[in-house]
């Protein structure tokens, strides 16, 4: 019946018409080649980088399922410490590296690989997805969600799960500053306010650190992709995209029947949602632009995983971006570190560090 | 919807299958709605169907809510004869792309101007009568030159003309109302106002003769095909040579004098002449033509509609006189209608072809059985890389070759998405040359009896190659069935056929409603829209199954008893019986493939080769059961992101005449031979084909595989092995 009664409101006046639409990747998000171009930091598929930081002394740390490994000379790799569940985000406050580990809570690590718990409070326990240090050293950690764990996006995405919170940490004390956000996947602090990226809302927004309940304001929103973490560059943020947004997906998500039965009946790597890498093709579906005609599958096949990096300068406007090809082995682009105008990139879908020039 | 018994056959045609059954939906799901709206909405003559039922309904709603009634029916017909004369020169000048609102006063001018010649001039009266037509006729040929020829906007030239013959009506009443009342006993006068003819009243049958004679003017002579093309499009008209300024002017004159022609009917009727004689009579005439579904704007409608309109408008006006309505109530009632219908005209007309196109794809409830998983590895279908290393031909070369066909000397014929037969002479010819030119969409390929090369192109029929590579016709239609709102009879999407022993043809025509290159859109659709056509040896042609989900492969069996269709709709293999005692039954041979199954080929060793095109998945299979949600995709997604099952992995199966899968051949890296259409064996080599692949795989089989069997060779003939020694 309200399927009925929108489709009469949208014709007696089209403006009213509500629809999921997936705009083009135009202006800044232009496609390019920029991260298949980019400087590969580790051997492909080795490890599955998630988060990556770079310390001031320019050592590249990034985290891999339960443990964190460092990089130093841009070459070799070793273990800095394994914890008992997986490094769900990474942040370098006041020279200390803190990370996020589901199950226990925040901690530091030290040079050595000692461990020192941070917070312990259940409201960062898990489904930590980013971490930002503020000004005044506190912390705030965005939670995906308060009901899933950090591995259910897409059963978040199709379940429309909007439990997710900001968190501040200061000290052993948390204080849940915002909650009911869909998805949020990425923090970063600027100056009295913080940007949030919502993942399943494919909005970045800023929010006033005084009122963080209230509604904020919008930077960026209906996004071509589901926007993740975002990290301060030289002029203005960049923000990780590790999924993106595929039409008949947005479609199937207004069909609560079918997305029943295929949560129900259907293993959820053969879901059809977004993924960090594309899947198997034994299983997976096919859209029809992605057939391979002629030997070749065409640039502008519709994906269902994307890498892509862009940039919000200062004014707002998305100012560049960093793509990865339609069916390039360098998808699913979690976490990224900015520094001395280059960009490392961690694309976890298919096991890549990437080094590309940043501006 | 497993056994053959509920592969129906039909009793008045006794070879015909109803292959319905096997889809497994409900008998009213054999209609598919939505596009048999589209369908019917697509007719040419539903443009003005739609406004005429609504008019029949209102003259239904006021005989039924009025009284008026039979004792009505005389003096309705002669305001239909009356208004209808100036109908039929309305319509015309709307088809002709103008307006004429001047006609009321043209009536008001000829009905004065006849009573004043004939009683006050004292013409003979025959002589008044042709005078006042003429009259018409002068009055709509200075409309005609305003707007043919002096550019002038019909629309205004004829309001004021609508004034200025008003005003010369008026005066002439004026000048000759006391001389004009008396009557002057007249037997013109009273055969057109009260004679009959045959039986007829006179105005009644002058109105019926010249209906038929626009209608047939319109309709059949070249003058009305000139109007009407004026009409829809005046630039094109007269860059065709059409004299669009001659036309033009020939509908007002037409007009003017229809319009004369009513005001000597209705004076002769009447008797008498009123200054109001014709006041308001085009705004009548217009709502009638609306009504009827004439379209404003121009290159639209028929007079023979038009009439229907004016019964309309008529039985209105009687309805208000007779229940004592004031005359005003019927201006309104009249203005109401105008406005609703013309409102109607407008969108209708608007709003169509939109409903057609966005109507035309009507997906069907497809329900496969539980999906194997071939990923499991100790199954005969673990993937593995036999196809992957098979070394390509004509690389580049190739543009979508769905079969190919090997000769006795090795060389490879092929088609191509470009409508050639390539000719590869022997394994190591990598140039390729074009053997023959079809203008389709050449795909399967097979050799007849006496060794020819019979093709089927998809978009033109069956044909066979000459040695000279000439294409000769073979059959490109059947009966068009009853019933179809459609014409199904071309065989459009005719995709793979092979030869029985006795010489005919079996084909596969996917669909009677995609083109073949449009193929992926029956793997959206899964209707059953396919057929399997019989080809006589004599030329006749049959259509043997039909109903079928997207049929595709066929394949004359060992024995030559049977015939191996594949549905790649349905995941299925069934046999039709040409020989034996189940000869004319259809019995599944394989179900519930993982994979959506090809051209079927024979193997030297007494089994089949078929590629599966595309894998079933878990998502495909779901989607399949909730059509509305497909067809919401057709709408709202653009063609490139429908859903259609992974046509990027693909796999040959051999599979035996008792169904039993024996091997499968994958191409795991999916980056050589993806979506394998065809698998044809010669001289132990199988040969992949690939309808959207730029090349041909010759894969080198192992000793173990191939038998003693020729494969290309039509079972039951010399050059096959016979039937007895085929080891079942």
């Amino acid at each position: 019946m309200s399927s009925m009664l929108t489709t009469l409101k949208e014709w007696v006046n089209p403006g009213w018409g509500r629809h999921r639409i997936v705009p083009p990747m135009e202006a800044g998000l232009r496609p390019n080649l920029r991260i298949d171009q980019g400087e590969e930091l580790l051997t492909s598929g080795q490890f599955e980088p998630d988060d990556v930081v770079i310390r001031e002394d320019g050592t590249v740390v990034f985290s891999a399922g339960s443990s964190i490994h460092e990089l130093r000379d841009g070459r070799v790799s070793r273990q800095v410490v394994c914890f008992d569940g997986p490094v769900t985000a990474l942040a370098v406050a006041s020279g200390a590296l803190v990370a996020a580990v589901d199950g226990t809570g925040l901690v530091t690590v030290d040079e050595a690989g000692r461990v020192a718990a941070l917070c312990d409070d259940p409201s960062v326990a898990s489904c930590v997805t980013d971490l930002a240090v503020l000004p005044d050293g506190a912390i705030v950690a965005a939670i995906g969600s308060a009901a899933r764990g950090i591995d259910d996006w897409a059963r978040g995405l199709v379940e429309g799960d909007r439990s997710g919170s900001l968190v501040r940490v200061d000290g052993r004390a948390a204080t849940v500053l915002a909650t009911g956000l869909a998805w949020p996947a990425g923090v970063c602090a600027d100056g009295d306010e913080v940007l949030i990226s919502l993942s399943h809302d494919h909005r970045v927004e800023r929010r006033v650190l005084m009122a963080p309940a209230r509604p904020g304001r919008p930077l960026a929103v209906n996004l071509p992709v589901y926007p993740g973490r975002i990290r301060r560059g030289v002029d203005g943020v960049w923000v990780a995209a590790p999924y993106i947004r595929n039409r008949v997906t947005e479609m199937l998500l207004d069909e609560h029947q079918l997305l029943d039965e295929m949560v129900r009946t259907i293993r959820p790597d053969e879901w059809f949602v977004p993924r960090l890498r594309a899947g198997n093709p034994f299983t997976d579906t096919m859209q029809m632009g992605q057939l391979r005609v002629l030997g070749v599958v065409k640039s502008w096949a519709p994906a269902r995983s994307c890498g892509v990096v862009f940039r919000i300068d200062a004014s707002g406007r998305i100012a560049e971006s960093a793509h990865a090809r339609v069916d390039s082995p360098r998808h699913g682009i979690t976490g990224l570190a900015v520094r001395q105008g280059e960009l490392v990139v961690a694309a976890r879908g298919h096991g890549n560090l990437i080094r590309l020039e940043a501006t | 919807m497993s056994t053959s018994t509920t592969l129906r056959r039909l009793g008045s045609r006794p070879r015909r299958i109803d292959a319905f059954g096997m889809t497994g939906g409900r008998p009213s799901e054999r209609i598919a709605r939505y596009r048999t709206i589209s369908d019917l909405f697509e007719k040419r003559w539903m443009e003005g169907a739609v406004p005429l039922v609504l008019a029949l309904a209102l003259c239904l709603y006021v005989l039924v809510t009025t009284n008026v009634g039979a004792d009505n029916a005389p003096l309705i017909m002669y305001q239909v004869s009356e208004y209808g004369l100036l109908a039929l020169g309305l319509t015309v000048v709307l088809v002709g792309g103008g307006i004429d609102l001047s006609i009321g006063s043209i009536v008001g001018v000829c009905a004065i101007g006849a009573m004043v010649a004939d009683r006050v001039w004292l013409w003979p009266t025959a002589l008044a009568v042709v005078a006042a037509i003429l009259l018409g006729a002068v009055l709509g040929a200075i409309n005609g030159v305003l707007i043919a020829y002096g550019g002038m906007r019909p629309f205004i030239t004829t309001l004021v003309t609508l004034i200025a013959y008003g005003g010369a009506a008026a005066a002439l009443q004026d000048a000759f109302s006391s001389s004009i009342g008396i009557s002057k006993p007249s037997l013109v006068w009273d055969f057109l106002g009260y004679g009959t003819i045959f039986g007829i009243p006179t105005e009644w049958f002058i109105f019926g003769v010249l209906l038929a004679l626009v209608h047939l003017l319109l309709t059949r002579l070249r003058w009305g095909w000139w109007v009407t093309a004026t009409g829809s499009d005046r630039r094109s008209a007269r860059r065709n040579g059409i004299p669009i300024a001659r036309m033009t002017f020939l509908t007002y004159v037409v007009s003017g004098a229809l319009a004369g022609t009513a005001a000597v009917l209705t004076s002769a009727r009447l008797g008498r002449t009123d200054p109001g004689v014709g006041g308001g009579w085009e705004i009548i005439a217009l709502t009638a033509v609306v009504l009827g579904g004439v379209s404003l704007k121009g290159g639209q409608g028929s007079v023979l509609r038009a009439t229907v309109g004016v019964v309309v408008v008529a039985v209105i006006q009687q309805a208000t006189v007779s229940s004592a309505a004031q005359g005003s109530t019927y201006t309104v009632i009249l203005a109401a209608v105008l406005i609703a219908f013309t409102v109607l005209d407008l969108q209708w007309g608007k709003h169509r072809q939109r409903a057609v196109e966005k109507l035309k794809i009507d997906p069907a409830r497809l329900e496969l059985g539980p999906l194997v998983d071939v990923t499991q590895p100790g199954s005969v279908w673990a993937p593995n890389r036999r196809l992957t290393d098979a070394p390509p031909m004509g690389l580049g070369k190739i543009r979508g070759a769905e079969d190919c066909a090997v000769d006795a000397e090795g060389n490879v014929y092929c088609g191509d998405q470009r409508g050639w037969v390539w000719r590869f002479r022997g394994p190591d010819d990598t140039e390729g040359e074009i053997f023959s030119r079809t203008g389709g969409f050449p795909c399967g390929h097979a050799w007849d009896a006496d060794g020819r090369l019979v093709v089927a192109v998809g978009g033109m029929g069956i044909y066979r190659i000459g040695a000279d590579g000439e294409p000769e016709l073979v059959a490109n239609q059947v009966r068009r069935s009853l019933f179809s709102l459609v014409d199904d009879s071309g065989l459009r999407s005719i995709d793979d056929l092979d030869v029985a022993p006795d010489g005919s043809i079996y084909a596969s025509d996917f669909s009677t409603r995609t083109n073949t290159a449009d193929f992926l859109l029956e793997l959206v659709e899964f209707r059953p829209n396919g057929r399997i056509v019989r080809v006589d040896p004599d030329g006749r042609t049959e259509v043997v199954v039909s109903n079928y989900v997207f049929p595709n492969g066929i394949c004359t069996s060992h024995d030559g008893q049977s015939i191996l269709i594949s549905s790649t709709g349905l995941c299925r293999v069934d046999r039709l019986w040409i020989a034996g005692p189940k000869k004319g039954r259809l019995e599944p041979v394989i179900e519930n493939l993982p994979g959506y199954p090809d051209n079927i080929n024979r193997s030297s060793d007494g089994n089949y080769w078929m590629p599966l095109c595309a894998m079933r998945t878990q998502m495909a299979d779901l989607l399949g059961r909730y059509p509305s949600i497909r067809r919401r995709m057709t709408r709202e997604v653009s063609v490139d992101n429908w859903v259609v099952p992974q046509l990027n992995v693909s796999c040959v199966i051999k599979f035996s005449d008792r169904g039993e899968i024996l091997a499968v051949l994958w191409d795991e890296s999916m980056e050589s031979y993806p979506m394998v259409t065809a698998a044809t064996e010669r001289d132990g080599v199988l040969h992949l084909c690939g309808v959207s692949n730029n090349r041909i795989g010759r894969l080198e089989l192992e000793p173990s595989e191939i038998g003693d069997i020729e494969p290309s060779a039509v079972p039951g003939t010399a050059a096959a092995r016979p039937a007895a020694e085929v080891t079942r």
